[in-house]
């Protein structure tokens, strides 16, 4: 039986991510964001989303890949915290998923399909793909036409 | 616009675009990674939906390395003075200034109303007796050698200071002519045996290391007006 990964995949620039459904709540387009002063540049400040703060990490910056412009593609997935997160693994699944502790959202060029990939199409990734930190990364999914690097959120909010 | 702020026994300025309001907010935690930056406290949802950080001035003053500036209300900040055991444990602020260059004067900074620069120029002498226009009244002036066995103000002075007292009720107000103001301190001090024994002087201590006589204004005014009576 083979099993199956379901990824909900985004661009940064041209390059092609993905990110397992069952991290993610929601996409939002642009929100009214409040910045932080002195924190990093990948932090673009907090959201007031339905009443609970979310902080928003512009990915490409955090990434270290060459920063853009936010255009009306520009969207934010917010995703699961941990302990939201925990609620879908107690129902036994995502057991392999790790999240971050806090609310956040990651600002991205565009989201594109979910998608659905084989298990034996995913291979770990390479020690960087492009300018992208290994660390950031948890494996290659290999679709018909592209490579979609998949994105591992864990490390996201670690120095 | 500036706030001020009191952290502990300090205080310091914060300068701020606007001023909006007092209102009451609920206080919400902030995000785990933002928990190390000391100078926020928490966020807060505005009644318009936005979101807004919430200070924390201890953190801003540790941010902004404010701990060794001297504010003059720390213990340390205490000029030096001589006390005695029996400090009689009155704490009073005085300002120390100059009239002579080598003498040291205080008076208590409660029955002081005003301190102010001028230029010499602007004395108007009427008899043996100074005086200064001074928000559209006669300003009667103080020169202590006139009524302390004291050394006089230094000629060619570019500007003095006055020292303008509280007026009250039996005694007008007037100025008292300095070379310099040196500080204004806050001092719990034994007075010796006043070295020159005169009306007007309360007594005297040694102050950061020199010797101040600390005058008593109502007493000198006293005397500087029977004196004025008899010229």
């Amino acid at each position: 039986m083979t099993a199956e990964k379901t990824f909900v995949s985004f661009s940064l620039d041209d390059q092609l991510f993905g990110l397992d459904i069952l991290l993610v709540r929601e996409i939002n387009k642009q929100l009214r964001l409040t910045p932080v002063p002195l924190v990093p540049d990948y932090i673009r400040g907090l959201v007031n989303l339905r009443g609970q703060i979310v902080s928003i990490i512009d990915l490409k910056r955090r990434l270290g890949l060459p920063d853009g412009r936010v255009t009306s593609k520009s969207r934010n997935i917010i995703l699961k915290s941990q302990m939201e997160l925990a609620w879908t693994q107690s129902a036994g699944k995502g057991a392999d998923i790790v999240s971050v502790p806090d609310k956040v959202g990651l600002l991205v060029d565009a989201v594109g399909d979910v998608i659905t990939v084989n298990s034996k199409e995913i291979v770990a990734s390479p020690a960087n793909i492009g300018e992208v930190d290994g660390r950031f990364l948890s494996g290659v999914a290999k679709l018909n036409h592209s490579l979609m690097a998949i994105l591992n959120v864990e490390n996201l909010l670690k120095e | 616009m500036i706030l001020v702020v009191k952290v502990g026994l300090q205080q310091f300025g914060l300068i701020v675009d606007r001023l909006f309001d007092l209102e009451e907010i609920v206080v919400k935690p902030l995000p785990s990674f933002l928990q190390h930056y000391k100078c926020y406290a928490g966020v807060t949802i505005l009644g318009d939906g936005e979101v807004a950080l919430i200070l924390d001035p201890a953190g801003i003053f540790d941010l902004a390395k404010l701990a060794h500036v001297e504010t003059g209300k720390t213990e340390k900040q205490q000029p030096s003075v001589q006390e005695t055991r029996e400090n009689t444990g009155e704490r009073q602020t005085c300002i120390l200034f100059h009239s002579a260059p080598e003498e040291t004067f205080a008076i208590p900074l409660a029955s002081v109303s005003r301190l102010e620069k001028l230029d010499p120029e602007r004395v108007e002498q009427v008899g043996q007796r100074s005086f200064l226009s001074y928000q559209d009244k006669a300003l009667p002036l103080v020169h202590l050698a006139d009524y302390l066995d004291v050394r006089p103000l230094p000629e060619n002075l570019k500007r003095v200071f006055l020292i303008i007292t509280q007026g009250k009720r039996d005694h007008e107000a007037v100025g008292i002519l300095a070379s310099k103001i040196l500080d204004i301190v806050e001092l719990g001090v034994e007075l010796q045996e006043p070295v020159i024994q005169q009306p007007g002087i309360l007594g005297s201590a040694i102050v950061n290391g020199k010797l101040a006589v600390f005058l008593e204004p109502q007493a000198l005014l006293g005397a500087a007006e029977t004196q004025a009576g008899k010229g």
